[in-house]
């Protein structure tokens, strides 16, 4: 099941992002949120410092459709939660189209009272399975990942 | 409608160096020869409000095509009229169009001087209007303009509206547009909202060379997929 979201997450909800500033570079279709910046879609939230919109407008999208997303990057203490579950790491992706969510950089799950720590976490948010990896020796990590799983209490 | 002597494309009031920026000279108001040079600076002077208005209000409108050369554009008016020392263009309609097929129309009721020597004009009513390559259509309203041609600032007031034939629609109290420099610049809350979605916040920064709209102070936006 999940790491974050206890069954497929719903992203046809409306994206509300709050920031500090945001500056819309028409030319390289990018809308680059900074400082403070918390996003809401659904149940899910994410924080970061700084978050980097890719868009394609319409008069260039593929399809011809609306103007849409593509990506978003978030850069700097990034922090993702759902009702049950959190995860943070140094930077996150999220692939709209792909609806696949990848965290970097000191990774840590916790859903309740167990915790995972990683080097990286990539969530399939069709399927709601995610998967953490450590970091690799040639980085200096260990190449594992590590976990606290604390059993539930049986009912006395 | 009069027309005035149409200028020719490549005669940019942009392109002037800062030096050469239109002057006005005291007027004997009896004599034709001075009227009539104080009246052509001052239809460069609209021309050069209009025609940058119109070219910023494209970069404002989300689109950045490139802006190629103008084919050649005309500079209308219903009347002008001459009262005490201040000169006033009633209905000045500017309209031009590039290679590329876009077309602008800019209009004002009125566009007053008040005296030969004053670098401000007070505009009423400005209506820019443009057709991009895209088949889309822009338009921007203000109740009330003042240029003041030496430093090429145009502060527009009331209620400023900006809307777009796709849904997009942003409203702002006030902006300050720099026509030398092509920005403008919002300095309260600005409201904005179409198909996508809605935005709001403190500040806005548009600069059309750079292609940058920079919005600032608590940024809401909320997009609907």
């Amino acid at each position: 099941q999940s790491a974050l979201t206890g069954g497929a997450y719903d992203t046809s909800q409306p994206l509300e992002i709050a920031a500090d500033s945001l500056e819309v570079q028409q030319e390289n279709q990018l809308a680059v949120f900074e400082g403070n910046v918390d996003v809401k879609q659904g149940e899910i939230r994410m924080r970061a410092d700084k978050l980097i919109v890719y868009y394609s407008d319409k008069s260039t999208a593929s399809d011809g459709g609306p103007a849409n997303i593509k990506k978003i990057d978030a850069v700097g203490n990034v922090f993702l939660s759902s009702p049950r579950e959190t995860a943070e790491g140094e930077t996150g992706t999220y692939d709209v189209k792909n609806k696949r969510v990848d965290l970097r950089g000191n990774v840590v799950l916790t859903q309740g009272k167990n915790v995972l720590r990683g080097d990286k976490m990539t969530l399939n948010m069709v399927t709601g399975k995610s998967r953490v990896e450590g970091a690799p020796e040639t980085d200096g990590g260990t190449g594992r990942v590590k976990g606290i799983f604390v059993p539930e209490q049986k009912a006395e | 409608m009069k027309p005035a002597d149409a200028f020719s494309a490549d005669e940019k009031i942009d392109d002037q160096p800062e030096s050469e920026a239109p002057k006005f000279v005291a007027l004997d108001l009896l004599d034709g020869v001075k009227f009539s040079s104080r009246y052509s600076h001052f239809v460069s002077i609209i021309k050069f409000i209009l025609l940058g208005l119109a070219i910023l209000l494209v970069g404002l409108a989300f689109v950045l095509p490139n802006l190629e050369k103008e084919e050649g554009f005309t500079l209308d008016y219903a009347d002008l009229i001459l009262s005490d020392d201040s000169l006033t263009m009633k209905n000045p309609q500017f309209v031009a169009s590039d290679l590329s097929n876009q077309n602008y129309v800019v209009t004002a009721d009125t566009a007053t001087q008040k005296t030969a020597t004053s670098p401000e004009v007070t505009l009423k009513n400005l209506q820019a209007d443009i057709t991009l390559k895209s088949g889309e259509w822009i338009s921007l309203s203000a109740p009330d303009g003042i240029l003041n041609q030496d430093t090429g600032l145009l502060q527009l007031f009331g209620d400023i509206n900006i809307f777009s034939d796709s849904g997009d629609q942003f409203t702002m109290k006030s902006a300050e547009v720099n026509l030398k420099k092509r920005t403008i610049v919002s300095p309260n809350p600005v409201v904005g909202h179409g198909p996508l979605g809605a935005i709001e916040a403190d500040r806005l920064v548009a600069d059309q060379l750079t292609g940058k709209l920079r919005f600032e102070g608590n940024v809401r936006l909320k997009i609907y997929p």
